[in-house]
């Protein structure tokens, strides 16, 4: 693990470092493999056990099975071969919904803070990482008012590659219409699997409610990441401001002052409304901070994994 | 309510400031992205009429902090009780006239009123500006003064024998206050409210702009007995070497048979009781050639301003007069009587005093000689008298427009007016115009429509006196009235040289002879006079002696008293409407002397302003800072 750009001389986990500080790591590739590397760092310590690769029974060798799979020490004692048998983690299919549209290219404090895009690139990939490294199939889909990029879901080495050249050559643009991207996910899916949606939601609530209720209806698993710059939760500075909607054009005069507890009341609400909908639907909902750590999210993620063991 | 320091009341101009920041602010605002725009938008739509009303409220306290700061600043002044007020201008209006000397008991009225004025000159600060203006002495100057420097003054006023006219006094107050007070103004008037003091002109006039305030009027005895009138040989001053006679009249209550004493000079010369109707004659002996100078007097009694009458006139030998031309008959006859009485001499000896000319007659020497000329019946003649009249008196001439058949003018004015015992009536009357280049001349007597009638004018070589009309009886009713004689003795006597100012009253300015460089008033005083020979100075009672070069004798002028002010005081409601004050803020409900400067009168409140303004930028600040708190969005995930 590298060392933390604040904290010469100290390691610390990938999966722990805010934003800014991840940022700092390098290329997505290498920023991933921390955040990744740091968080099974954390599940040894953790009361988690391992997912997929928890180890299910013996078989008997057959011809065709891999060698690597063969249980010596069994061989030792019963002088028989005999295989590891995991679960069935090859039978997960997983898509990663990103949120490519104009919103998600904002950052409160450009320069320094990561846009929500970047945030949730590094979320996609590290979430990538994991599933390909338990042996799970993860596809991905890249959607601002439709569908603009699409990874069927596959294992192995080179669709962490393909999905790596896919994430970093990511730019927000267009409206958002999760429900369209949805519908469409929905149709592409033919066997039940994991459905991960990463977007900030600034969406319209009732249609994209009712694709994920349609996506949980036939029978896949959701977990919504719900994206935030810090910057969309509390309005920051004072006095008159005019607000312009970079994904509609539309724009607002406010004085800040005059908003800023019920802003920030409304935004409380509408993430309670969100998390009363989507809880009840048995559809997971995580609430990210992109000044925050990538852990979070990981970690309801590994709580979605587990459920579905 | 009023402020101590107005101008800075200009600072409520910054009242607009929030308003315009706001509208700036408006304007000129950043513009940012901003993509969770549907949270703002459900916000302000939701807290609309919150955000309204904590706007209106936020406004609201910055324009009331900053008010309270200006109102604060310029010394508000609430009616609170108290005696703070802003910087005013007080004219104390003190009647220091004639009745002003009158003593009862052991207490003058004029130290009365003086309390009365040091009364209202407490309810002043330094920063108060005063003006003392004189009744009894109009002529003396009003500057501003301190209340400190007022004082002083206020115990330099003496009483005056002037009947004062309070109403023009209040006029000159207020005129000095709007020329050079602040902005608070008010008249305070210190008078024995004696009802003579009150002219008639007064009467009806415009409420005033400026407050006037009366102090209670001391009381003292009045009405007062007085002299009321002297005459010299009824008006006729004897010649030099005649006997006359003084006739006075005694008014108020003892009038009849009231001793009446006469002086020349200190020497009592005769004594006598005034009749039923106050009159009295006294005999006046055989005078010299020269200046005769004398009183009489009455009993003293509280106001002894009016207990003395003085007259001074200078003796001469009969004036020569002599007739140029055809005169009227009326003329003749005239010349006849005075001659007859010893007040003329016709075609004497010696060089004639008076010249009269005739129109139609040849013109006369221009030789120093008083020339009077007669205008013409005939209106053809009017070109040949104003050749003459050109070379005496150039740049004056006679025009044959004037009375005619529109109607009649009465003779009203002019300074021999107050000697005829009849005003003729006049029907035909030459304009009397002048041009360019004329020389300066006097009304002696004019119409009722302004013009002059008689002129006396300063010739070429000697005075000339013009008439506007002829002396007929189609003319005026002159030729035929007892005004005649008194007329023609005038101008004889002032041909001569030796015609007094007549009937000059106390206060009045006093044109003094030619040749006067110096007054010596009646108190001994010496004052020197200035280029326009006019003594304002005259207050006192008595007699004026104009000094020339080096001391020189000038002249004598007696100042008399003017009417008794035996009228008792009047009510102050009936002051008020006389001085076209308001009766209310005459009278007030206020006790004297609170009642001065009462209506801007209070309690400063900076200290009780600089407290609300304190909570008001307290609940400012807490109210602007209002958005700023609330509870953080929950971020399960941290």
């Amino acid at each position: 693990m590298n060392p933390t750009p604040n904290a010469p001389g100290r390691t610390r986990r990938g999966d722990l470092l805010s934003s800014e500080e991840l940022a700092a790591l390098g290329g997505l590739e290498v920023l991933v493999e921390a955040v990744v590397e740091g968080f099974f760092m954390g599940l040894h310590r953790s009361p988690h056990r391992g997912f997929s690769a928890e180890f299910a029974e013996l078989r008997g060798y057959q011809p065709g099975d891999e060698i690597r799979h063969i249980d010596w020490r069994m061989y030792a004692r019963s002088d028989r071969f005999y295989v590891k048998q995991f679960e069935d983690e090859t039978n997960l299919r997983a898509y990663i919904l990103l949120d490519v549209s104009a919103s998600m290219g904002w950052s409160s404090r450009p320069g320094s803070l990561p846009t929500k895009l970047w945030y949730g690139r590094t979320l996609a990939a590290a979430l990538t990482h994991l599933l390909l490294r338990q042996g799970d199939r993860a596809g991905l889909a890249l959607f601002d008012d439709r569908i603009r990029g699409w990874l069927a879901a596959r294992g192995g080495r080179r669709q962490w590659v393909e999905a790596l050249r896919r994430l970093e050559s990511l730019e927000a643009s267009g409206t958002t219409d999760a429900s369209s991207a949805l519908k469409e996910v929905a149709l592409r899916l033919r066997r039940r699997g994991l459905v991960l949606l990463i977007s900030d939601l600034l969406v319209d609530p009732e249609q994209t409610l009712r694709a994920l209720k349609f996506l949980r209806h036939q029978g896949h698993q959701v977990v919504v990441f719900h994206l935030f710059d810090p910057g969309e939760r509390d309005l920051t500075g004072t006095g008159d401001a005019r607000f312009r909607d970079p994904e509609t054009g539309e724009d607002l005069v406010v004085d800040v002052s005059d908003v800023r507890k019920e802003y920030r009341e409304a935004v409380d609400r509408a993430v309670e409304e969100w998390r009363g909908r989507l809880r009840p639907a048995g559809i997971e909902y995580e609430v990210l901070d992109t000044a925050g750590a990538m852990g979070p999210g990981l970690r309801a993620f590994l709580r979605k994994r587990e459920r579905m063991s | 309510m009023t402020v101590l320091s107005p101008l800075l009341l200009l600072g409520l101009a910054a009242l607009a400031i929030p308003i315009l920041l706001h509208l700036l602010r408006r304007q000129e605002t950043r513009s940012l992205d901003f993509p969770a725009l549907r949270y703002l938008t459900r916000t302000t739509r939701e807290q609309a009429r919150v955000i309204r009303l904590r706007q209106l409220l936020l406004l609201a306290l910055r324009m009331m902090a900053l008010a309270l700061l200006v109102l604060a600043a310029a010394r508000l002044i609430l009616p609170l009780g108290g005696r703070d007020h802003p910087p005013a201008g007080l004219a104390i209006v003190i009647d220091n006239g004639l009745t002003s000397g009158a003593v009862t008991g052991t207490t003058r009225v004029l130290d009365s009123l003086l309390v009365r004025a040091s009364e209202a000159l407490d309810q002043t600060g330094e920063q108060d500006r005063v003006w003392i203006v004189e009744a009894g002495e109009p002529g003396n100057p009003s500057l501003p003064l301190t209340p400190s420097e007022a004082r002083v003054r206020l115990a330099e006023l003496s009483a005056t024998d002037v009947a004062p006219d309070l109403g023009a006094a209040v006029d000159r107050a207020e005129a000095l206050l709007e020329a050079g007070a602040p902005e608070v103004r008010e008249v305070v008037l210190v008078s024995d409210l004696r009802a003579a003091a009150f002219s008639d002109r007064s009467e009806g006039t415009e409420a005033r702009a400026v407050p006037v305030r009366i102090a209670p009027p001391p009381s003292w005895g009045g009405p007062n007995r007085g002299i009321d009138q002297l005459l010299v040989s009824g008006g006729l001053t004897p010649r030099a070497g005649d006997a006359g006679e003084l006739q006075a009249r005694v008014v108020g209550p003892g009038a009849e048979g009231a001793l009446v004493r006469a002086y020349l000079g200190d020497a009592l010369v005769g004594t006598g009781r005034a009749g039923a109707d106050g009159f009295v004659r006294l005999p006046l002996p055989t005078v010299e050639a020269g200046w005769v100078i004398g009183r009489i007097e009455i009993e003293p009694d509280d106001l002894r301003g009016d207990d003395a009458a003085y007259f001074a006139f200078r003796a001469v030998p009969p004036p020569e007069v002599q007739v140029v031309g055809t005169i009227p008959t009326f003329l003749e006859d005239a010349l006849a009587v005075l001659e007859d009485a010893g007040r003329i001499v016709r075609e004497g000896t010696g060089a004639p005093q008076l010249r009269i000319f005739a129109a139609g007659a040849e013109a006369p020497e221009i030789d120093g000689t008083p020339l009077l000329l007669l205008p013409p019946d005939d209106a053809a003649q009017l070109p040949a008298l104003n050749l003459v009249l050109g070379r005496a008196a150039p740049g004056w001439r006679l025009v044959a427009e004037g009375v005619g058949e529109d109607g009649e003018r009465e003779i009203v004015g002019g300074s021999l007016s107050s000697l005829l015992p009849v005003l003729p009536r006049v029907r035909l009357a030459h304009s009397i115009e002048s041009g360019d280049g004329a020389v300066a001349g006097t009304a002696l007597l004019t119409l009722s429509d302004g013009r002059p009638w008689l002129l006396q004018l300063r010739g070429t070589s000697g005075p000339v006196f013009l008439l506007g009309s002829p002396l007929t009886l189609r003319a005026s009713d002159l030729p035929g009235s007892a005004a005649m004689l008194p007329l023609m003795d005038a101008l004889t006597t002032i041909a001569a040289g030796t015609r007094e100012p007549a009937g000059v009253l106390a206060g009045e300015p006093l044109l003094a002879p030619e040749g006067a460089r110096t007054v010596r008033l009646p108190s001994g005083t010496d004052r020197a006079l200035g280029t326009r020979q006019l003594l304002s100075e005259t207050g006192s009672a008595g007699i004026y002696e104009f000094l020339g070069d080096e001391g020189a004798g000038v002249g004598f002028v007696a100042v008399n008293a003017s009417t008794p002010e035996s009228l008792p005081a009047l009510e102050p409601s009936e002051v008020a409407r006389r001085l076209g004050a308001d009766p209310d803020a005459l009278t007030g409900d206020r006790p004297w002397p609170e009642a001065v400067l009462a209506d801007r009168r209070g309690r400063e409140v900076w200290r009780p302003l600089v407290a609300v303004l304190f909570l008001v930028l307290l609940m400012e600040g807490w109210l602007a800072s209002y958005g700023g708190r609330g509870t953080r969005v929950k971020n399960r995930a941290d």
